[in-house]
C-alpha cells in the first residue's frame, strides 16, 4: 500500500457551545473534495467555519499542515499570525454572496481584493487576474465594473467563487454554494466546481444538505448528525447502503 | 497469480443473507455472476468495490505488490485503491449535468492517456462522433451504457467490474464489443498532436490488433439474456460463477465451460455450461 500523503487540515475534536458540535474529527487530504451533509442545524456550517479559522471552537484543535512535518495550531496562533495565514491559504464560499463580497466596490476591484489583501501591488497584474477569472467562470466581461449588488443571484456565486481562487489557495471552504439557484445555475456551478478543482488540485470542503451534489461532487461524505460525525463513507456508499439512521433518513428523502 | 481472492463474503439485510461467497480470480481471467433478478450479482460487486458493507468475510486484492483486505480499508485508503486499481462499471451512469462525455473521459482517463486514444476507444464502442461533445447526460440510454463502460476502461484497473453492462449496448455493437472494452490496449506512447483524419478501416484494424495485448481480469455480472451475445465473443472460455436465487451459497466454477451446453434447473435460476 502506497503511503497515504499527510492531511493538509486536521480537525481534532471540534466542540462548539454546549450541542452545536461535539467531539467532531476529520481530516481533509490535498486535493480532496469532502463533503459535509446533515440535517439544517446538524452543526455543519459551524464546522466549517471553525475549519475555516473564522470561529475558535469551545474545545480542540484545528491543525493546517505547513510542509511535509510540520503543522500549525490554528487558533493558537495569535490573531496578527492567523490572519495572514488564512487570508493566504484559504478560500471562503459563503451561501449569502453578501456575506464574503464587497457590494460599495467593483466585481472587478472585488476579485482583485484578494490579490492586494496577500501583498500584490501591481494594479495591471491584479486586473489581468480579475479578467482571467472573469473568462474562466463564465462571467460577462462587459460587467466587471458594475457592482455586484446588482448581478443575479447565480453570477455573484461565481464571483465570489473567482473572489475565493484568485490567489491559488490550498483549500476552499464552500458553504452551500448552490442555494438559491435555479436548476440549471445549479449544474453549471457543479460542473465548474468540478473542472476549476481538477485544473488547480484545490482541496475542497463542501457543505451542503443536498446529497446529489456530494454525490456528483465529493470524493468523500461525512454525514454530521446532532453535532456529531455519524458517518463516513464514499459518496455511491452513501447513497446505497447507509449504515447510520441519520444517513438513511438523508437517503431515503432524496429527490 | 491471484488477483482476487474473495472469502465467505456475505451481506445482511435484516434476517435475509446474500452469501457467503467464495472464489478466486487469477490473472487474465475472466469472472462471470450469473444468477435471477435479485439473487445479489450486484450486490457481491458491490461488496468488493465497497458500494456496501460487507457484514462478514475478506476480499483480497493484489494491488500491484500489496495484497489488502477490501473490507478492512478506510474510507481514505479505499477511494486511493480504487482509483489506482478498479474499475466499476454501474448499471447506471452518474454523470455532472451537461459535462460531454468527451469531458468525462478525459477527466476519468488515467494519468497519460491521450485524447486519440479516448477517441477511438468511442469509436469501437459505436459511440457516434457528433454526440462526443453534447452533454452525457442527454444521451440515449445504450449510448449512455457503453460511456459508462469506456470511462471504466480508461482508468486501466488491474480489474474490472462491470455491473450489467447492458443487453441493449452488446446488441447494437456486438462485433465492437469485444474488442474495444472486454480486452485490453496496451499503454500508447504519448501523443502529442491528436489524430484529427478520419481512420480507414485498415488503420482500425490495426490498431485493433494492440487493444488484447495486456488484459485486465473481469467481473462480469449480467443477465441470462446477454450470454448468447457473450459466447458468441468467445469471452466466456474461463470462468463462471452461477448464483442461486436464494443467495450466493452456491457459486460453481466451471473450467471447460464452453464445450458444454446449458440446462436449467426447475425452481431456480442457475446455469451450467
Amino acid at each position: 500500500m502506497p503511503d497515504l500523503p499527510q492531511p493538509l487540515l486536521t480537525l481534532d475534536g471540534i466542540s462548539f457551545g454546549g450541542r452545536i458540535v461535539r467531539g467532531a474529527s476529520l481530516s481533509l487530504y490535498p486535493g480532496e473534495v469532502l463533503c459535509l451533509v446533515g440535517k439544517s442545524g446538524a452543526g455543519k456550517s459551524t464546522l466549517l467555519r471553525t475549519a475555516a479559522g473564522c470561529l475558535p471552537p469551545t474545545k480542540g484543535r484545528v491543525l493546517l499542515s505547513v510542509d511535509d512535518r510540520a503543522s500549525l495550531s490554528l487558533y493558537d496562533l495569535p490573531e496578527q499570525a492567523l490572519v495572514p495565514l488564512r487570508r493566504r491559504r484559504f478560500g471562503f464560499v459563503a451561501q449569502d454572496a453578501r456575506e464574503t463580497l464587497d457590494l460599495a466596490a467593483s466585481a472587478a476591484a472585488n476579485i482583485a481584493q484578494t490579490l492586494f489583501d496577500n501583498g500584490e501591488r501591481h494594479f495591471g497584474r491584479a486586473l489581468e487576474a480579475a479578467r482571467h477569472w472573469f473568462a474562466a467562470l463564465d462571467l460577462d466581461e462587459a460587467r466587471m465594473r458594475d457592482l455586484p449588488g446588482v448581478f443575479s443571484g447565480g453570477m455573484q456565486q461565481r464571483l465570489q467563487i473567482a473572489r475565493a481562487l484568485v490567489h491559488e489557495p490550498d483549500i476552499l471552504f464552500l458553504d452551500e454554494p448552490t442555494t438559491g439557484l435555479d436548476t440549471s445555475a445549479q449544474a453549471r456551478l457543479l460542473r465548474l466546481l468540478s473542472e476549476l478543482q481538477r485544473r488547480t488540485g484545490v482541496a475542497m470542503l463542501l457543505v451542503t444538505h443536498d446529497l446529489r451534489i456530494a454525490r456528483l461532487l465529493a470524493h468523500r461524505v461525512i454525514v454530521l448528525h446532532e453535532g456529531r460525525i455519524v458517518e463516513e463513507a464514499p459518496p455511491d456508499r452513501l447513497v446505497t447502503d447507509p449504515c447510520h439512521p441519520a444517513s438513511r433518513d438523508l437517503v431515503a428523502s432524496m429527490i | 497469480m491471484t488477483i482476487l481472492c474473495v472469502e465467505g463474503l456475505a451481506k445482511r439485510y435484516g434476517d435475509r443473507t446474500i452469501g457467503p461467497a467464495t472464489f478466486t480470480l487469477t490473472a487474465g481471467e475472466v469472472g462471470l455472476v450469473v444468477g435471477g433478478s435479485g439473487s445479489g450479482k450486484s450486490t457481491l460487486l458491490d461488496l468488493i468495490y465497497g458500494t456496501r458493507v460487507a457484514s462478514a468475510g475478506t476480499a483480497i486484492l493484489d494491488t500491484g505488490g500489496w495484497r489488502r483486505d477490501l473490507l478492512t480499508l478506510s474510507v481514505v485508503e479505499l477511494i486511493s485503491i480504487r482509483r489506482s486499481t478498479i474499475g466499476y462499471c454501474t448499471q447506471f451512469l452518474t454523470a455532472i449535468p451537461g459535462k460531454s462525455g468527451r469531458d468525462l473521459a478525459r477527466e476519468t482517463a488515467a494519468p497519460g492517456t491521450c485524447l486519440t486514444e479516448i477517441e477511438g476507444l468511442f469509436e469501437q464502442l459505436a459511440l457516434p462522433p457528433h454526440i462526443w461533445d453534447l452533454p452525457a447526460v442527454t444521451w440515449s440510454g445504450g449510448e449512455k451504457q457503453r460511456l459508462n463502460i469506456a470511462l471504466a476502461a480508461l482508468r486501466r484497473p488491474r480489474i474490472l467490474l462491470l455491473d450489467e453492462p447492458s443487453p441493449r449496448s452488446i446488441d447494437r455493437c456486438t462485433p465492437s464489443f469485444g474488442p474495444s472494452c472486454l480486452t485490453w490496449r496496451k499503454r500508447a506512447p504519448r501523443c502529442s498532436s491528436a489524430c484529427t483524419k478520419p481512420r480507414t478501416a485498415s488503420q482500425r484494424q490495426g490498431q485493433r490488433s494492440h487493444w488484447i495485448q495486456q488484459k485486465p481480469n473481469y467481473l462480469l455480472n449480467t443477465s441470462r439474456s446477454t450470454l448468447p451475445s457473450l459466447r458468441r465473443l468467445r469471452m466466456l472460455r474461463n470462468t463462471y460463477f452461477t448464483i442461486k436465487k436464494n443467495g450466493l451459497s452456491e457459486l460453481a466454477r466451471n473450467a471447460h465451460a464452453k464445450s458444454q451446453r446449458p440446462s436449467f434447473g426447475a425452481g431456480t435460476v442457475m446455469l451450467h455450461f
